[in-house]
C-alpha cells in the first residue's frame, strides 16, 4: 500500500467517508480507491463528502439516507451538523 | 467447510455438546452448583427468577428457561427445582423433552433437603454426560446454524470496523439459508423506518416501528432528560450527526438481507434469514435471549472490552480497534481494526466466516477458554 489510510468508506453508494484520524486542511485523505485533499479542518472520526454534494442532496452512509445538505458541499469537506440536515434525530 | 453439527432429535443440529443442569427458580441454585462442582462436564444454568414476579416476568424466565433447555447445542438437560416455585421443574422439563432429547427433574422438597437432592442429581447427570458423549459431529448444512449478534462497550469504531464487518458474516449466514438474530431494541431507535422498510410484509413492517418507538418512549419515561444521553453517549462530538446514523452503524451488523420476522425475547424464531430480536441493549440479558431463542454462536463486537461469554454457545468477540486487540487479547478473538489499516469490510468479514465456520465445528472461543459463563434474565418490574 502506497499511503496509509486513513478513512473508511462503508458502503459503495455513500457520498461520505469517516476519517480514523483528524486531518488538517489541505491534508491528504486516503482510502482503498481514493484519495482526495481535505478543504478545511476534519474531526477524528468525523464525515468528509467524497463528491459534490448540492445543497438539498441527499447525503448516504450505510447505504442510506441519513439527512440533506443544508448548503453545497463540495468534495473534500467535513460534513456535520452546520451543514446538512440530519434525518431522525 | 461444511457445518458438523450433533444432531438433534427435533431435526436441529448442536455446535457444542453440553449437558445443562438448570435451577428452575433461584432457590436451587445451590444445588445446581454443588451438581456441576461434581461432575464438571455440565454446565450450571443459575440465575435469580422462577418466583415472587408478576406474570409477565415469570412468562419471560419461564421462556427463556424452555428455550436454552431446546438450545440444539444442548445434548440432555437435568432441571433442579426447589418445589414451591412458579417456574415448576416437571412443566419446564416437559417443554424441554418435547424436542426429543433426555432431560430430567429432581425437587429438594421432595428429595429431602440439599444434600440429597444433589447426590441423586449427580447421579442423573452423570447418566446424561454419559450419552452426550456417544453423540458424534455429522455433517449438515450451514443452514442449520442461527447466530445470536450483540454488541457492547461500543466506541466510535463500532459502527465503521467491527459491526459492518459482522454484516458481511450475516449475509453470508442468511444466503447460505441459516438464521441471524438481530438484538438489541434500544439500538434500533432512529432507524425504525429503514428496518420497517425492509420488512418482508407491510404487518411486520408496521410491528417493527410500533416496537421500537415504544422503546424510546419508555426510555425517555425511565431517564428523563438523561435518555436522550444514553442513546447516543457523546454522539455529536464522535461524529455522529443523528441517533438514525449512530442505529445504523448498530445494525448494519445484521446486514443487508430483507427481515423475516420480529420475535419477543428468548423466543424461538419459525423462520429462518434475518430475524429481529426484542431485547434490553444491556449485553448478558440480550445474550441469554439470543440463546434462549436458539442461537448455537454468537457473535459481540466491542470497543471498549469485555470478557462476557455464555454457559451454552460459543461467544466470538470482535474488538473494533487494534489497542483494545492487543490490550485485552486474552478475551477478543478476532480484530476488526485491520479495517483501518486498508483492509476492505468484506475481506475482514470473510475471515470472520471463516472463524464463525471452524467455531461451529469445535474451535474455542476465548470466552470459553476463559470459563466466562455469564447469564441473566431479563424482568420489567419489580419483585414482591
Amino acid at each position: 500500500m502506497a499511503a496509509k489510510f486513513n478513512a473508511i468508506v462503508i458502503h459503495p453508494d455513500d457520498n461520505v467517508a469517516t476519517v480514523t484520524e483528524a486531518v488538517p486542511d489541505g491534508g491528504s485523505i486516503y482510502a482503498p480507491g481514493l484519495a482526495l485533499t481535505a478543504r478545511g479542518e476534519i474531526p477524528a472520526l468525523h464525515k468528509v463528502a467524497i463528491r459534490r454534494i448540492a445543497q438539498g442532496d441527499p447525503v448516504f452512509k450505510y447505504g442510506q439516507f441519513i439527512g440533506a445538505a443544508s448548503v453545497d458541499i463540495e468534495s473534500g469537506q467535513w460534513v456535520h451538523l452546520h451543514n446538512f440536515q440530519a434525518e431522525g434525530k | 467447510m461444511e457445518f458438523l453439527g450433533y444432531p438433534r432429535a427435533d431435526g436441529r443440529w448442536g455446535a457444542r455438546n453440553h449437558v445443562a443442569v438448570i435451577s428452575s427458580v433461584v432457590c436451587a441454585n445451590g444445588v445446581v452448583q454443588a451438581i456441576a462442582r461434581a461432575v464438571p462436564e455440565v454446565k450450571p444454568i443459575t440465575h435469580t427468577e422462577g418466583c415472587g414476579r408478576g406474570p409477565a416476568d415469570l412468562q419471560i424466565a419461564v421462556r427463556t428457561l424452555i428455550g436454552l433447555g431446546k438450545n440444539p447445542n444442548v445434548a440432555g438437560a437435568l432441571v433442579v427445582g426447589l418445589g414451591c416455585e412458579f417456574t415448576k421443574a416437571d412443566m419446564l422439563a416437559g417443554a424441554i423433552a418435547a424436542s426429543g432429547k433426555p432431560v430430567e427433574t429432581i425437587s429438594i422438597q421432595d428429595e429431602g433437603g440439599s444434600v440429597r437432592a444433589a447426590r441423586r442429581g449427580v447421579e442423573i447427570a452423570r447418566r446424561l454426560v454419559a450419552h452426550a458423549t456417544m453423540i458424534e459431529r455429522r455433517p449438515c448444512g450451514w443452514d442449520a446454524l442461527a447466530v445470536g449478534l450483540e454488541c457492547g462497550g461500543s466506541d466510535a469504531l463500532s459502527g465503521i470496523t467491527a459491526n459492518p464487518m459482522v454484516g458481511v458474516a450475516a449475509d453470508w449466514l442468511v444466503a447460505a439459508g441459516g438464521t441471524v438474530l438481530l438484538s438489541e431494541t434500544t439500538e434500533m431507535i432512529g432507524a425504525e423506518a429503514l428496518l420497517a422498510a425492509r420488512a418482508v410484509d407491510p404487518r411486520l413492517g408496521r410491528a417493527l416501528t410500533d416496537l421500537i418507538q415504544a422503546q424510546h418512549q419508555r426510555a425517555k419515561e425511565m431517564l428523563g432528560p438523561m435518555a436522550d444521553l444514553v442513546i447516543s453517549p457523546g454522539n455529536m462530538d464522535g461524529g455522529l450527526s443523528s441517533i438514525r446514523e449512530k442505529s445504523l452503524g448498530c445494525i448494519i451488523k445484521g446486514g443487508t438481507s430483507p427481515i423475516q420476522q420480529l420475535v419477543e425475547y428468548g423466543e424461538t424464531p419459525s423462520r429462518k434469514g434475518l430475524v429481529i430480536m426484542d431485547t434490553p441493549g444491556s449485553d448478558i440479558f440480550s445474550l441469554t435471549a439470543l440463546a434462549a431463542g436458539g442461537a448455537q454462536v454468537m457473535i459481540f463486537t466491542t470497543g471498549r472490552g469485555t470478557p462476557a461469554g455464555f454457559p451454552l454457545a460459543p461467544v466470538i468477540k470482535v474488538a473494533t480497534n487494534h489497542e483494545l486487540f492487543a490490550r485485552m487479547n486474552d478475551d477478543m478473538d478476532l480484530n476488526a481494526g485491520v479495517i483501518l489499516d486498508g483492509v476492505s469490510i468484506g475481506d475482514a468479514g470473510r475471515d470472520l466466516v471463516d472463524f464463525v465456520q471452524r467455531v461451529s465445528n469445535g474451535e474455542l472461543t476465548k470466552a470459553e477458554i476463559n470459563g466466562n459463563d455469564l447469564l441473566a434474565i431479563h424482568t420489567t418490574g419489580p419483585s414482591f
